[in-house]
């Protein structure tokens, strides 16, 4: 009877899912490893960088837009957050940035809870709006203090000579592979928040909130918890690109492309894997670097239109994101008919 | 005349007290007075009730009578604007939707509300997420996989690629496994084919002989009146008429006037 039921209608099974993510486990875990003997130009090694930041900053969003299906388009402000965190106590009180990160990730929760208590409580898309009012508000504001922010001139780290208790390093590698351990650490939290009952507290919200209500789950509690997780997983990413870039300004710190970003890598990746994001990041960081890159003068609008393209293709074809093609794709091959 | 309007005294049960919190034969749900809407739209407009344990209770009326309304306003989604609402003597008006189930109300609302991406397994654990113990959970499992084994057949598959009738199965599913005291069902057969919607009566009867107290809202109010022992009739978010459903059944008058059968 129940083997009647069409393949594409039951859930992957575990087996198929544990042995695909294993296989994805190993191929990241090599390519970060061996990143110093095919990473050749200093070029290539930013942009590995850049994927394992987006890819932190993306599994930070996918915690709550979605599991949850809570959209924020507004997720930049906790990358400022931790970033103007990070880079203020450095210049204005020395406070070495292996604090500053846990300071700003901290601060970023508070802030997340302040937004979630308010807009959480209304139904409809006001998280979405709230977060997105923020985010123009702390552009304002952060433009207009300079005395504070440095205004429109941004903040610039001092230079310190390389010393890496002030998360200053020699060689650009360290950055990467503290980047990759950052992702890591994502991809860890990502998984033990899906696997755990927040994940199903957060996946019954999304599916239906009126039957998740009444199986007594508190909505507010439930996402101001994947808020908070969420908002301090994208403030580490921010106080690492403080250190990273060592410049910030107003409008790099709360810019809406970021945070569109964010979304976009999750959604292509798919939001209903704790490792999607992280695979739509490795995709798609490159793909804009490059095509921005290589197309330059007349040809410049041309890479954000061809990635323009294959977002489009990209959903039109696998609404679902890739990584539930490929489950699917390996459940094809492998799984015989029993 | 044996049915009688709603609010005067009943004779046959004396002990029945709307007003008091008092336990022991009190109702297990009463309300007094109940009014509660949408914002400024007001919907209920002073329901009086009351559900002894193990009885099995069906609330009728047409279109917009306050029925949804009503169950909504038990289980904390909506808030009564006024008069009381109290089960097992507790005051429910301050308690908050998420720890309504807790206290052993089960809602199952109206439209197969499942967990459609969600395995059958998953939406089941989900309905006995308040209960930490996991042995507990495996047995209510047990409990609810033996009233619908057709559950039992497709536990690992998706909740939406299930069949109408399984999925409001899976819905009533999922509010047992809270062990609640109290089932409310909000037009648990609407949609469904007779003979399914037949079916899911005869479980739905299964589990009151099981022990749990029933509340069902219904616009079929032939099969209401079939399976339950007693009805309250709504009318503009106002009970109109109450009696055992032999008594509304029995009396030409009375369907006519209310029930248009």
């Amino acid at each position: 009877m129940s083997d009647s039921a069409a393949p594409s209608l039951r859930i992957p099974s575990r087996r198929g899912r544990r042995a695909v993510e294993a296989a994805l486990a190993l191929v990241l875990l090599g390519l970060l490893l061996a990143a110093p003997f095919y990473v050749g130009t200093e070029f290539a090694l930013r942009i590995a960088t850049l994927c394992c930041l987006f890819g932190t900053m993306s599994l930070g969003w996918n915690l709550l837009g979605g599991y949850a299906n809570q959209i924020s388009l507004g997720h930049a402000v906790f990358f400022a957050v931790g970033a103007y965190t990070t880079g203020l106590l450095e210049i204005d009180f020395q406070v070495t940035p292996w604090l500053g990160i846990p300071a700003g990730m901290a601060l970023a929760v508070l802030v997340g809870i302040g937004i979630g208590i308010p807009t959480f409580r209304l139904a409809g898309h006001y998280f979405a709006l709230g977060t997105l009012a923020l985010l123009q508000i702390g552009d304002i504001l952060f433009t207009y203090y300079r005395q504070f922010t440095g205004g429109t001139l941004g903040l610039t780290l001092p230079i310190r000579g390389y010393r890496p208790e002030m998360f200053s390093f020699k060689y650009p590698i360290w950055y990467f592979y503290i980047a990759a351990g950052m992702m890591v650490g994502a991809l860890l939290a990502s998984r033990l928040v899906l696997r755990s009952g927040l994940g199903y507290r957060l996946r019954a919200i999304k599916e239906n909130p009126l039957a998740a209500q009444l199986a007594g789950i508190d909505l507010l509690r439930t996402k101001l918890t994947a808020l908070a997780v969420s908002a301090a997983v994208v403030a580490a990413g921010g106080g690492f690109y403080m250190q990273f870039i060592q410049f910030i300004d107003p409008d790099s710190a709360f810019s809406f492309q970021t945070s569109i970003n964010m979304a976009l890598f999750a959604i292509i990746g798919g939001v209903n894997s704790w490792w999607g994001p992280a695979l739509g990041a490795m995709l798609l960081v490159p793909l804009s670097e490059y095509t921005s890159l290589q197309l330059t003068g007349r040809l410049a609008p041309l890479g954000p239109l061809a990635y323009g393209l294959l977002l489009i293709v990209v959903i039109l074809l696998r609404p679902r994101g890739l990584a539930e093609w490929l489950l699917r794709l390996w459940e094809r091959l492998w799984q015989s008919p029993t | 005349m044996a049915s009688r309007p709603a609010g005067s005294a009943a004779p046959d049960a004396p002990s029945r007290d709307l007003d008091s919190g008092d336990q022991g034969s009190a109702a297990l749900l009463s309300a007094s007075g109940l009014c509660s809407g949408y914002g400024r739209v007001t919907v209920l407009r002073g329901v009086d009730l009351a559900v002894r344990t193990g009885e099995f209770v069906a609330v009728i009326g047409a279109n917009g009578a306050g029925k949804t309304t009503l169950l909504r306003t038990i289980s904390g989604i909506l808030r009564p604007s006024a008069g009381r609402l109290a089960f097992e003597g507790r005051d429910l008006a301050r308690v908050p939707a998420h720890r309504i189930p807790a206290l052993g109300i089960a809602h199952v609302p109206e439209g197969r509300q499942i967990f459609p991406q969600l395995s059958v397994r998953e939406n089941l654990l989900l309905g006995a997420y308040l209960h930490r113990d996991r042995g507990h959970r495996e047995a209510r499992m047990a409990f609810v996989l033996d009233l619908f084994p057709r559950l039992h057949e497709r536990l690992r598959q998706a909740g939406g690629t299930l069949s109408g009738g399984e999925q409001q199965m899976l819905a009533v599913g999922r509010a047992l496994m809270l062990e609640p005291r109290l089932l409310m069902l909000d037009e648990p057969s609407q949609g469904l084919a007779p003979r399914v919607a037949g079916e899911l009566y005869e479980k739905l009867r299964e589990i009151h002989t099981l022990g749990t107290t029933i509340v069902l809202v219904e616009q079929n109010i032939t099969a209401a009146l079939r399976h339950a022992d007693r009805a309250y009739v709504l009318e503009h978010g106002r009970v109109v008429l109450e009696g055992s459903t032999a008594e509304l059944e029995g009396n030409d008058e009375i369907r006519r006037a209310y029930l248009g059968v």
